[in-house]
């Protein structure tokens, strides 16, 4: 899908992260590989500490974390927002909706739309896309983008493909009508064939959970999980990135007659820092405009690192009219970008949540 | 021979020991990154993108070159 979606813009952005955090030193020693060659994993991908939830903490409730405080900080309410659009694929439940459940915490008016959107790497752009459609409505003037996962409760700890680059995280977005606001420009690919490139196998009703999916089992790629815990395809997923992602981002630019000049940020998931350093690399776009710092000191929090990495970018004034570029990779495949201004938000900020 | 020179380094061994015959998933040195650094070098070199379901089917370097073949024509 290629679209334009006019007179809106984000005008704030909070992360959430739990307090609790793992240091990619201190699991080595799970992994079956052996340590000199784990050692050798951690400088190339930028490994070096990830969050973690302790306990039973949900990605709901560090987006109620970051709500409060944001509600807090802002004077607005929950009656303020007129629709909330949930993304994430570690839900509270299989039913009822977790966005109905957030509604209800949040204190929003009855008549909000409310939607989940189960999306991971491209699923902070899946949401801003939605928001933008809303804010079409004459009915909808603000929406609150809920986006984050914790994963790291269906990642094996004895998977070095995964484990290690995996965080938890939340981040609620503000997206607002705004006549003057230039808008979001979209692009959203989408690739089913290759759904099982990263995939949770059971757990749904195509493979329900019994007692052997849970059964830890050594895999051909030297790691051990289990069939409820996240697998991924590495190779296949890199040469996505390195081949499919480049090339679109390209064509993106160059079919609005722009090129990576023009562009003060690109936004790009933090899948690890490997990745988009190589990525950056084929643009051949100043690698000082594409942050990758968010997987060495949070982890990827799939549909979370691009609203971390604005927010590890700099204070809310420092965004002033700038012209930058999301974009988001992986699960589905699905991937895409939203071109959009950038201008000096209400508040942007990254909060920590105790006990989590 | 720069393929054999660039390959003993990807594996960590001596040029002597890139065979035909070589298991190359079984040396110490193979792990996830020597994966992605094959992977990557062979996008890179001779433009071939090599998946998981490929590696998994082949053991040796010469099954490798078969494949890279096969894939290039």
């Amino acid at each position: 899908m290629k679209t334009h979606i006019a007179n809106v813009k984000i005008s704030s952005i909070i992360a959430v992260v739990p307090e609790q955090y793992s240091k990619y030193d201190d699991e080595v020693s799970n992994y079956n590989q052996a340590v000199e060659n784990s050692k050798k994993l951690k400088s190339v991908m930028g490994y070096d500490e990830h969050r973690v939830i302790s306990g039973n903490t949900t990605t709901a409730d560090l987006l109620n974390h970051g709500f409060t405080y944001l509600t807090q900080q802002t004077g607005l309410q929950g009656t303020d927002f007129d629709a909330l659009v949930l993304v994430t694929q570690t839900p509270d439940y299989i039913l009822p909706p977790t966005s109905s459940v957030l509604h209800g915490w949040f204190g929003l008016s009855e008549d909000a739309y409310c939607v989940d959107i189960n999306q991971g790497c491209n699923g902070y752009i899946m949401g801003l896309v939605q928001a933008g459609m809303l804010l079409q409505n004459k009915d909808i003037n603000r929406v609150l983008l809920c986006v984050g996962d914790t994963l790291s409760t269906r990642t094996s700890k004895q998977d070095r493909n995964s484990y290690p680059l995996i965080g938890d995280a939340a981040a609620l977005t503000i997206v607002e009508f705004d006549k003057e606001a230039s808008g979001f420009e979209v692009e959203l690919m989408n690739r089913g064939s290759a759904f099982d490139a990263l995939i949770i196998p059971a757990g749904g009703a195509r493979q329900p959970n019994t007692e052997f999916t849970k059964i830890p089992t050594l895999a051909d790629d030297g790691n051990t999980r289990s069939s409820e815990q996240l697998v991924m395809q590495g190779a296949d997923v890199f040469n996505f990135t390195q081949t499919v992602v480049p090339e679109f981002l390209n064509n993106f630019i160059k079919s609005r007659d722009l090129n990576w000049d023009q562009i003060q940020f690109l936004y790009l998931h933090q899948a690890n820092s490997f990745i988009i350093k190589k990525i950056a690399e084929s643009l051949k776009i100043d690698s000082n405009k594409v942050p990758d710092a968010v997987v060495g000191k949070y982890g990827n929090s799939s549909s979370a690192t691009i609203p971390l990495a604005i927010a590890m970018e700099g204070k809310p004034n420092n965004h002033e009219n700038q012209k930058v570029v999301l974009s988001g990779f992986g699960v589905g495949l699905s991937w895409g970008a939203i071109m959009t201004d950038l201008d000096n938000l209400d508040f942007l900020e990254i909060i920590k949540m105790n006990g989590a | 021979m720069a393929y054999e020179d660039d390959l003993a380094e990807i594996f960590e061994i001596s040029v002597g020991e890139i065979q035909d015959e070589l298991a190359f998933k079984s040396l110490d040195s193979w792990d996830s990154l020597t994966l992605l650094s094959l992977v990557s070098y062979l996008k890179d070199n001779f433009e071939v993108v090599i998946s998981n379901g490929e590696i998994n089917q082949i053991e040796t370097l010469g099954q490798l070159q078969e494949l890279i073949q096969n894939k290039k024509a």
